[in-house]
């Protein structure tokens, strides 16, 4: 159990530390396109897609990380004035209840949506770029699948806490 | 897969959210199960390519771009230690004025709001630059709270604000003209918050002791010095920014992208950015992008099969059908978005409810820029009414235990700022020229 979770927690770390640094290169890539773009008057083809693209990337990448930082607002107005041990039981009826079906729903629906833009070659036709759609949707499929493990990891723990009265 | 009429999607989703999103847990997913269930219920398996779109739309949104980079922007500020040169600075000037620390939290916090637009950076810069000065120097802890509370919550209106880049696209309304539209209302409220702490300490001067001698000998051109070094790089920020959205020069995003890069270079000629510095930065600044675009994500999805269930006309009839005329109908939108602020998180607020009611404002003869407006204003008192107060709590969260201030104190403190919010809306609806003459004055 605790092996579980330090796998499942391990994943999520690495994939906000990879994804972290799309926010620096958003940053850069759209400064980089303001300056050609009314500086040099040379405008990019590229920089319109792949700033959405690296936006999906942080959306959907970061929420295993959030997740495991306790970075997702609740509005615990009624949660906080519970015990340790009652916030821990109200977080795992929430999982059952919230967390799986709808994540697993999305999961299920991204994939699918993924595989039927490769399969009919899909494009983006907003720029004259027209890149190819199905990596964007993969980046969201991907994050949203990364954040099935920490959801069981936090179930793991607070079940844990609940038995035996220890955090994990 | 049950025939559910418009008024039973209605019921069921507005009361299953609120159910819902009081179990405390993270806000999106309950928003997002509601909408899952329902939609399954009301349409079945063909339920799930709306939701999907609905989400990928939000998430690849060029506009909604801006919301990450402000959030960048802001979280580098924080991180760059030039609040705590603007304190210095301000103390230096107004420390002999009475109440004069709170009125100095306040101003901060209108030109934090400025340049950083997230209510946790602004509230928590606050917090911690400015109130264990106050309660050591013996304010009343409710006057010190309420300040900052209500100063940090200017964050999220004055302009570039993460509240006005979703409102935008929500309401197809330009993101530009929203800046400009919050300049004038923003510093009103800025104005009024000062006014009323002067006035109160005034009248009531325990409240508020004034400095002792040996603070305020200081030479002149030191604290000219200090002003100019801490006052002038936020300033070519925020007019970086500003300045070219009102130029009609750049989009939103662009600007962002542009102040993002100025504060980072501003942080690094303070000599505050070093390896694990920026680690920081981007970290704090995924954690709550991603936060912000999944709340958003599953409230559009809950508004996708809202509107698809035809619930939206259901709301347009009955605040329609409110008595009193096209105003009446207005303080019902008000009062449907004050009464959510008690609950619900503004994001969630905004991405559901925006889309819902947003067309009513040209069906009622309201200009659409004018009315956004004042729903962002009104959403100033979410983060002021308990229970569920977002000012509060970072305050809260973030204030040393040594500090000795309680909840209790900092609600009694927050109160008299909703009824100054509320003065400034019957300001705004006398004289609407506050909102729509900078907007009118745009290039393009």
């Amino acid at each position: 159990m605790k092996k579980t979770v330090q796998v499942c927690e391990a994943i999520s770390e690495w994939s906000g530390k990879i994804v972290m640094w799309f926010c620096l290169a958003l940053v850069l890539l759209l400064t980089f396109e303001v300056f050609m773009r009314y500086v040099l008057n040379r405008p990019t083809i590229f920089s319109y897609e792949v700033s959405t693209m690296i936006g999906v990337t942080i959306a959907a990448g970061g929420l295993a990380f959030t997740h495991k930082y306790h970075g997702h607002v609740r509005v615990d107005v009624f949660w906080r004035l519970l015990s340790d041990k009652g916030k821990a039981i109200a977080d795992v009826i929430g999982a059952l209840i919230f967390f799986f079906p709808l994540v697993i729903v999305l999961v299920y629906i991204s994939t699918w949506w993924t595989y039927s833009s490769i399969s009919i070659g899909e494009i983006l036709i907003k720029t004259y770029l027209y890149p190819p759609a199905w990596p964007v949707r993969a980046a969201m499929a991907l994050g949203l699948f990364l954040f099935v493990p920490q959801g069981v990891a936090k179930l793991m723990r607070d079940l844990y806490f609940i038995r035996r009265n220890e955090k994990l | 897969m049950i025939e559910l009429s418009p008024e039973m999607v209605c019921i069921l989703m507005l009361g299953g959210l609120i159910v819902t999103v009081l179990s405390g847990f993270p806000l999106a997913l309950p928003i997002g199960t509601v909408a899952l269930v329902v939609g399954l219920l009301a349409f079945g398996p063909t339920v799930f390519a709306l939701i999907y779109q609905q989400i990928f739309s939000i998430l690849h949104n060029y506009v909604l771009l801006a919301l990450p980079l402000f959030i960048i922007m802001g979280v580098t500020l924080e991180y760059s230690g030039i609040a705590d040169r603007m304190y210095d600075a301000l103390y230096l000037i107004l420390s002999r004025l009475r109440g004069g620390l709170a009125i100095i939290t306040v101003l901060l916090g209108t030109i934090l709001a400025a340049c950083v637009g997230v209510i946790t950076a602004s509230v928590t810069m606050l917090t911690t630059l400015s109130l264990s000065a106050m309660v050591k120097r013996g304010y009343d802890h409710s006057i010190a709270a309420g300040a900052i509370c209500a100063g940090g919550s200017l964050g999220i209106l004055i302009p570039p604000s993460i509240m006005l880049v979703v409102y935008g696209p929500m309401a197809r309304i330009s993101v530009g003209k929203l800046f400009m539209a919050a300049m004038f209302p923003g510093l009103l409220l800025s104005a009024l918050y000062c006014g009323y702490i002067f006035f109160r300490c005034l009248f009531q001067p325990k409240l508020a002791p004034t400095v002792t001698l040996e603070e305020r000998t200081v030479p002149v051109l030191y604290k000219i010095r200090l002003l100019f070094s801490s006052l002038i790089p936020p300033a070519l920020i925020i007019l970086s920014v500003l300045g070219v959205i009102f130029a009609g020069i750049a989009p939103p995003t662009e600007a962002a992208a542009v102040g993002c890069f100025a504060a980072l270079l501003l942080t690094a000629a303070y000599r505050k950015l070093n390896w694990s510095t920026l680690i920081n930065i981007l970290r704090r600044s995924l954690i709550i992008a991603s936060m912000v675009m999944f709340i958003g994500a599953c409230s559009v999805a809950f508004t996708g099969v809202f509107l698809k269930g035809g619930a939206g006309k259901v709301v347009e009839a009955l605040v329609l059908a409110t008595p009193g005329g096209r105003w009446g109908a207005f303080g019902m939108i008000m009062f449907i978005y004050f009464i959510l602020g008690f609950f619900i998180e503004w994001i969630g607020i905004f991405f559901i409810m925006v889309p819902i009611l947003a067309p009513l404002a040209p069906i009622l003869g309201f200009d659409p820029l004018w009315f956004g407006m004042m729903i962002c204003i009104n959403l100033q008192m979410s983060f002021l009414t308990p229970p569920y107060a977002f000012a509060i709590f970072v305050l809260r969260g973030v204030a040393p235990a040594d500090s000795g201030v309680t909840t209790a104190e900092i609600i009694r403190g927050v109160i008299p700022y909703v009824g100054l919010i509320i003065a400034a809306l019957l300001i705004c609806i006398a004289f609407p020229q506050i909102i729509l003459w900078l907007p009118a004055q745009m290039i393009r």
